[in-house]
């Protein structure tokens, strides 16, 4: 991935495919989402807590696989899920506040080349397809400011908790997968009435439900990867 | 008429250094303070005692402490210009030489205690192998790359490699004073102790304070420092000297600026041999503490300052060293009657290996979670208490001195002198001769808990090169074992090495992102 500023300029005669080619997102092992995408990512995946590996601090993410660099819903190309991240939609546009308009581009991107609709009209003026991404990019980021509010305030409540997932295959061996967090139902639980009703007020208490209950879907990611590897699974444990 | 069954309600601590607000904070935190039904805690502190504060090395103990009087680990490291620390580099005292050099890291050698790899070390060392601390374990490793002993996506407390703190004493106990008063509970009074009114039995029965009056109390700590306001001036405990054995009395403190803001800061302290004593290194996040200790028998103060500048370098030439004398020994007792002391006024030793606020945070949790009843079973806590410290200090002292009766040196009196066998005590000749021929195990350490066990002796026979003979046949049985735990060093060295952040980098995220507490 080479992230460089999106140059009316330089870029004038650029297009982007139209066709939904998700082979970027194969190698995705889990997508960082906001806010407000949680009850809609919880249909297809667990939802967890990831740290950043540069500071430290925990994002919302959706997870995608069992292990590094493996995203097991994309088959042939092709996303296999009713909703999509919006990290992965937004793909091959990034955030650049320094650039231009405000986008940057990915530009060893498949998708980007002399085909589809152009990025820029004639006037080098952003085309609708480029208003469109700067749009669902700025809704985007507006949902992680919400996420990052989300997360602060349930870590702050020490209502995070490391989870503790095993693989374990039907060969009998096992191994572990570190870094992941997620509510502490009995910290929740234990919440007193203003406690509650302040999450409540900030919409930060329904996520966690969904959180929680997202955790079923290890059994989605247990069922796939066994219809797509030769090393089946027997369960997937989370403590 | 005094009842010895009423329940002790009232704890009064006398200073506000570090062992002051250490002491205050674990006792309230501990006891519910801060509630009506709790114990009642007061810091009484003097307005014109200036704190002594060089005490800036930890041990990993630390981070249990601050986790149990309910500091975010960020806070500290935030407030307190404080740095990780994965144990000492012991630079020049077995021989002098450039080489001479060896690491005591803070973590126990791999598989300790089921297999003890001494023996099997001596073997492959005598074939050329890796130093004993390199081969045993990875931490002296991150400390020669300037690496931290855990990642920014390590939790609050939790450790990659076993850690402690270098910090600011002065602003540790201004964090101190703040948490405690403020959310623990501890009252907080500034005024001089004038006079002490003693009850019938001889227990201290109040404090008269200069301008607040009669404080009176049920328990009282003496937390005053040298001055040892209650156990030494008031109850008359003596003091019991052992500059026979360590000799220094004397140090001399610099406080380092560092070159630029991204100078790397070491991950460990530097104690560096001199001809009369020897330099400690200190890496805060903002300077450098440095020092001489050194024995006024053997040197002058003049020649100790050239010798402290000239490890400084030019550095040190806007700089002035700040003196301080020092004795070491402790109180015969710690704690009689109704008075126990913490910190300086228990006694003090060289800070060789940072035992001074170690043996603070132990007699704390002593104190802390046993807290006496009442005053009718106070006698036996205070037996046991004495009991337990006698043997803590008497073991520290031995574990200090073994540092120079291992040396080879022979080129000043100080050295010459330190391995006159008058000045060993009888224990550690007894045991030096038994280590000849088996390596320190556990056996020879049956106290419960040990403040320097057979590891930390491992580490400093082996990096001081103590003469060994083992008995080869005893090591065949487990010699598989061994190997694998010397293989299972070097993997997590080599995993570390490429993992962990340089110890700046980590600091730099910290005052940015924080640790998180999970």
């Amino acid at each position: 991935m080479t992230i460089i500023a999106l140059d009316p300029a330089r870029h004038a005669q650029l297009r982007i495919a139209p066709a939904p080619d998700m082979a970027h997102a194969a190698r995705l092992g889990h997508a960082v989402i906001g806010l407000a995408e949680a009850g809609l990512a919880a249909a297809d995946y667990p939802l967890v807590l990831i740290k950043d590996g540069q500071t430290g601090r925990f994002h919302l993410a959706a997870l995608l696989g069992l292990g590094a660099g493996r995203n097991l819903f994309v088959m042939n190309g092709l996303w296999h899920a009713t909703y999509l991240p919006e990290t992965v939609l937004r793909y091959p546009f990034f955030r650049d506040e320094a650039a231009p308009l405000g986008l940057a581009i990915d530009d060893d991107s498949a998708l980007l080349g002399n085909h589809g609709e152009p990025l820029f009209n004639i006037q080098q003026m952003p085309a609708a397809v480029t208003l469109a991404m700067a749009e669902r990019i700025d809704k985007m980021m507006r949902d992680r400011t919400a996420m990052t509010a989300f997360v602060d305030d349930i870590v702050a409540r020490q209502l995070v908790r490391a989870l503790r997932i095993d693989l374990v295959y039907q060969d009998g061996g096992s191994s572990e997968i570190g870094g992941l967090y997620g509510i502490d139902p009995f910290a929740l639980a234990a919440l007193d009435g203003d406690a509650l009703a302040q999450l409540n007020q900030r919409g930060h208490l329904a996520p966690m439900s969904v959180m929680i209950a997202s955790l079923n879907q290890l059994n989605r990611l247990e069922q796939l990867h066994n219809a797509q590897t030769d090393r089946p699974l027997a369960q997937v444990v989370c403590q | 008429m005094f009842d010895s069954s009423r329940p002790i309600r009232r704890v009064i601590i006398v200073g506000g250094g570090s062992a002051g607000w250490i002491c205050a904070a674990r006792i309230a935190a501990q006891n519910a303070a801060n509630s009506p039904d709790g114990l009642k805690v007061v810091l009484i502190e003097s307005s014109n005692v200036p704190t002594i504060g060089v005490g800036e090395g930890t041990w990993p103990t630390m981070r249990a402490t601050l986790r149990k009087i309910g500091l975010s680990e960020t806070d500290f490291l935030r407030r307190c210009d404080a740095a990780f620390k994965q144990g000492g580099k012991f630079v020049g005292w077995t021989d002098g030489t450039s080489a001479d050099a060896y690491y005591h890291p803070l973590n126990a050698p791999q598989g300790a205690p089921q297999i003890n790899l001494s023996g099997h070390w001596a073997q492959m060392h005598a074939d050329g192998g890796s130093e004993f601390a390199d081969a045993v374990d990875f931490q002296a490793a991150l400390c020669e790359a300037g690496l931290a002993p855990k990642a920014i996506t390590t939790p609050e407390y939790a450790a990659v490699a076993n850690y402690a703190y270098h910090l600011d004493a002065g602003k540790f106990a201004q964090l101190l004073q703040e948490h405690a008063v403020t959310r623990l509970g501890v009252e907080h009074v500034i005024d001089d102790v004038v006079d002490v009114r003693r009850a019938d039995n001889g227990d201290i029965a109040a404090l008269q304070l200069k301008q607040q009056g009669e404080v009176v109390g049920d328990f009282f700590v003496d937390c005053t420092g040298f001055a040892a306001i209650l156990i030494g001036r008031t109850l008359n405990v003596p003091f019991r000297d052992c500059s026979d054995i360590l000799f220094a009395d004397r140090a001399l403190a610099m406080q380092v600026p560092y070159p630029a803001p991204d100078a790397p800061i070491a991950c460990h302290t530097i104690v560096t041999a001199q001809d009369s004593g020897w330099v400690w290194d200190i890496g805060l996040q903002s300077r450098r503490g440095v020092g001489h200790v050194y024995s006024s028998r053997h040197t002058t103060d003049d020649a100790a300052e050239l010798a402290l500048r000239r490890y400084i370098g030019p550095a040190a030439d806007q700089l002035e060293a700040r003196r301080i004398k020092i004795r070491a020994g402790h109180r015969e007792t710690f704690w009689r009657n109704n008075c126990v002391a913490i910190g300086l006024s228990a006694g003090f030793l060289e800070p060789l290996e940072a035992s001074a606020l170690m043996l603070i945070e132990a007699a704390t949790d002593f104190i802390a979670e046993r807290m006496p009843a009442n005053r009718a079973v106070m006698d036996t806590a205070a037996a046991q208490f004495n009991r337990a410290f006698t043997h803590h200090w008497d073991r520290i002292i031995e574990f200090l001195k073994l540092h120079y009766v291992l040396t080879k040196r022979t080129d000043t009196q100080f050295w010459r002198d330190n391995c006159d066998p008058a000045s060993i005590p009888d224990d550690l000749q007894e045991c030096l001769k038994l280590w000849r021929y088996q390596p320190p195990s556990p056996q020879d350490f049956p106290h419960q808990p040990e403040v320097f066990s057979w590891p930390s002796y491992q580490y400093v026979l082996h990096g001081m090169r103590f003469e060994t003979e083992y008995t080869q046949s005893a090591l065949m049985a487990d010699s598989e074992t061994a190997r694998r735990w010397f293989a299972v060093a070097a993997n997590l060295r080599d995993r570390t090495l490429s993992e962990l952040p340089k110890h700046r980098d980590l600091l730099n995220r910290v005052r940015e992102f924080g640790l998180q507490p999970v």
